[in-house]
C-alpha cells in the first residue's frame, strides 16, 4: 500500500515507493533574471546598476591597463628603440655619413626619428642616442632635436627635449645637473663638450643671447610629479670646446609643427587610434561569440594574444595623444 | 567572457606602476654633491630646522621672461668670461634624499640645491629650504639659510635635513634663493625652485592589506563554517533536499 502524503513543493516524501517529483516549473525567459516578486522599477534598476557596474569595471580596467602601457611597456619600447638607434647612428659615425645638417648625406631631408647625435651625462646616468624631432612619437624612442635649431655644438642654439616619466623617462634626473657640470654629445663632427650654466623655470633670467661663433644646447623635459606634468624645466649649458660650423636647417620656428612644441600632443594620427579601437571591439565580439558558441578554454587560448595584441595597438596611439614632455 | 583574470592582471601592473613610480619621480639616490670650481666656502649645512616662515625678497622683477625656447643665433655684443652671461645666480634643482624610520611620522629628508655666483662680485644671498605633503601642509622649513661670500664664480650647495617627515606620500620639496635686493643698481626677485618625491606609506599599505586579508577571511570562513539549518539543503545539491524512502 502507498500512501503519497500531500506534500508540496519539490519534497516528496512517500511511503514504500518513490514518486518522482513533479515537473519542473518553466523558466523564466533567460532575459528576466530578476524574481518576480521584485517590482518592475526595481528591477529596470537593479538591471540598469548591473550594466552600470560591468561599464565601470571595463573602464577601471582599460584604465589600469592603460597605465601599465605607460609605466612598464613603454620603457621597454624605448630600450629597444634606443638599441637600435645607437648601432645605427654608430655606423654612421664609423662611416663618417651621420647627419651634420636638416638633410643627411645625400641631401634628402632628414625623417623623423633619424639619429642624429648620442648624448652622454654621467653624472645623472644618462646616455641616450637623440633623435630628431620632438614630437611625442620621437620622444618615444629617447631624446629629440628640435628640427628648426642647430646641432649640438654648432654655431647659436641647440634644443634637445626629452621625457621625463614614461618611455624611459630619459630626463627624469635632468633637475639633479648642478651649474658648473660638464657632458658631452657625440655628433657628425666630433665629440663637444658642454658646461651647464644652470636650471631654469619658466618667468627666470635667461642667459644672455649667445654671440656670434658661440654655442649654447638648451635641454628641456617636463616639471612637475612625474606623469603629471604642469610646466617646463631647462637647463642652458654652453659649449667649453671649438665651435663647430652651422648645418643648413630648412625648418624654422615658425614652420615648426605645433606638436613639435613643447608639452604638446599629437593629434595627426588620431585615425589610426579609431581604427585601433575598432580592431579592439572585433576581438573582443569574436572572444565572447567564442566563449559562448565553441568553448571558454579555447577563448582563453585563441583571443588571449589578440587581445593584447589589439590593446598594445591601442595603447600605443593612445598615448601619441599625451604631452609629449610625460 | 568574466572580467576576473583582467582585472587580476590589471591589478599586478597597477602594483608594478606603483613600485616603479617612486624610482621615476622621487629620484632620491643622489650621489653626494660636491663643490666644483673654486669653492672657498664648502656646503653650507644647516641640520636644525628652523621655524616655518618663508625668506622673500621684496625686489620687484626686473628679469627678462624666457625666450630662450627660441633659437637666437644672434651676434648680441657680449663679454666673453663666464660670468657675465645674464643673470647673478645660477642655480640646480632640487636634489632630494629620503633616509626612512620605523617610526611612521619619523624619517630624515635631505634637501641640497647648489648655486652658482655667474657676477664679478661677491654677493651674499640666503635660501629658505621646506619640505610639504600634498595637500600643503608644511613637514618642516629651515628658513635664512646664509650664502656668505659667493665669490665670483663660486659654485656651492646649499643644504638641510628636515627631521620627522612622515610617510605621507607624494612630497614636495622647496628651495627659494633670495639675492641682494639689488646689485650695481638692479633689483633682484628670488629664485625658486620644487621637486616632488614619493615616500611610499608602508605602514598605511600594509594596514589596508591586513584589513583586506581578515575581511576575505571572514568572509571565506563563514560560507564554510556556517551552521546549516537541520534538513536543510546541503551545499552542492542545487539547493534541493534530498530524496527520503521509507520502504
Amino acid at each position: 500500500m502507498t500512501i503519497a502524503p500531500p506534500l508540496a513543493h519539490d519534497d516528496t516524501l512517500v511511503l514504500g515507493t518513490v514518486v518522482p517529483p513533479p515537473p519542473p516549473a518553466p523558466r523564466a525567459s533567460s532575459r528576466r533574471r530578476v524574481p518576480r516578486w521584485v517590482p518592475r522599477d526595481r528591477a529596470r534598476a537593479t538591471a540598469g546598476a548591473s550594466v552600470a557596474a560591468q561599464v565601470a569595471r571595463l573602464l577601471a580596467a582599460a584604465l589600469l591597463a592603460l597605465a601599465a602601457y605607460v609605466g612598464i611597456v613603454s620603457d621597454l619600447e624605448h630600450a629597444i628603440a634606443q638599441d637600435q638607434l645607437h648601432r645605427t647612428l654608430s655606423d654612421q659615425l664609423a662611416a663618417g655619413t651621420a647627419p651634420v645638417s636638416e638633410g643627411d648625406v645625400d641631401d634628402v631631408l632628414l625623417p623623423n626619428g633619424a639619429p642624429v647625435a648620442q648624448l652622454t651625462i654621467p653624472q645623472i646616468g644618462l646616455d641616450e642616442t637623440v633623435v630628431e624631432g620632438t614630437d611625442s612619437s620621437n620622444l618615444a624612442h629617447g631624446p629629440g632635436h628640435r628640427r628648426d635649431t642647430s646641432l649640438p655644438g654648432q654655431a647659436g642654439v641647440s634644443v634637445v627635449m626629452g621625457r621625463r616619466a614614461a618611455f624611459g623617462g630619459p630626463f627624469a634626473r635632468l633637475e639633479e645637473l648642478s651649474p658648473g657640470s660638464r657632458f658631452t654629445v657625440v655628433t657628425g663632427q666630433g665629440k663637444q663638450t658642454f658646461e651647464v650654466i644652470g636650471v631654469r623655470y619658466a618667468g627666470d633670467a635667461a642667459p644672455a643671447p649667445t654671440k656670434a661663433g658661440e654655442s649654447r644646447l638648451i635641454l628641456e623635459t617636463a616639471r612637475g610629479p612625474a606623469f603629471v606634468p604642469h610646466g617646463v624645466v631647462r637647463v642652458d649649458a654652453e659649449l667649453v670646446t671649438e665651435t663647430q660650423p652651422r648645418g643648413a636647417r630648412y625648418t624654422t620656428f615658425p614652420t615648426l609643427p605645433p606638436s613639435d612644441k613643447e608639452l604638446a600632443s599629437d593629434t595627426s594620427r588620431a585615425w589610426a587610434l579609431v581604427f585601433a579601437l575598432q580592431l579592439l571591439v572585433v576581438v573582443a565580439v569574436g572572444a565572447v561569440w567564442t566563449y559562448r558558441r565553441i568553448g571558454p578554454r579555447q577563448a582563453w587560448i585563441a583571443f588571449v594574444p589578440a587581445g593584447l595584441l589589439a590593446f598594445l595597438v591601442v595603447a600605443d596611439q593612445a598615448v601619441r595623444l599625451l604631452p609629449n614632455l610625460l | 567572457m568574466s572580467t576576473r583574470p583582467l582585472l587580476g592582471v590589471a591589478l599586478t601592473a597597477l602594483l608594478g606602476v606603483g613600485l616603479g613610480t617612486p624610482a621615476l619621480a622621487a629620484g632620491t639616490p643622489t650621489p653626494p654633491t660636491s663643490t666644483t670650481a673654486p669653492a672657498p666656502s664648502g656646503t653650507a649645512t644647516s641640520t636644525a630646522p628652523a621655524p616655518s616662515g618663508t625668506a622673500t625678497s621684496t625686489a620687484p622683477a626686473a628679469a627678462p621672461t624666457d625666450r630662450a625656447a627660441a633659437p637666437t643665433p644672434s651676434s648680441t655684443p657680449g663679454a666673453t668670461h663666464p660670468v657675465s652671461v645674464g643673470g647673478v645666480l645660477f642655480v640646480s634643482g632640487v636634489r632630494t634624499t629620503y633616509h626612512p624610520s620605523w617610526d611612521p611620522i619619523g624619517g630624515t629628508l635631505h634637501v641640497e640645491l647648489t648655486v652658482r655666483n655667474a657676477t664679478d662680485q661677491v654677493v651674499d644671498a640666503s635660501a629658505s629650504i621646506g619640505a610639504a605633503t600634498l595637500l600643503g601642509v608644511d613637514l618642516g622649513n629651515a628658513d635664512s639659510i646664509a650664502v656668505q661670500g659667493l665669490n665670483p664664480g663660486e659654485v656651492r650647495t646649499v643644504g638641510t635635513d628636515i627631521e620627522g617627515v612622515g610617510q605621507w606620500g607624494p612630497l614636495r620639496a622647496h628651495v627659494t634663493v633670495a639675492p641682494p635686493a639689488t646689485l650695481r643698481g638692479v633689483t633682484l626677485q628670488p629664485l625658486s625652485r620644487d621637486r616632488w618625491l614619493l615616500v611610499p606609506p608602508w605602514y598605511l599599505l600594509a594596514l589596508v592589506a591586513a584589513a583586506g586579508a581578515l575581511w576575505w577571511a571572514l568572509r571565506h570562513y563563514r560560507l564554510v563554517l556556517a551552521p546549516r539549518p537541520v534538513g536543510g539543503p546541503r551545499h552542492g545539491t542545487g539547493g534541493r533536499a534530498p530524496e527520503v524512502v521509507v520502504p
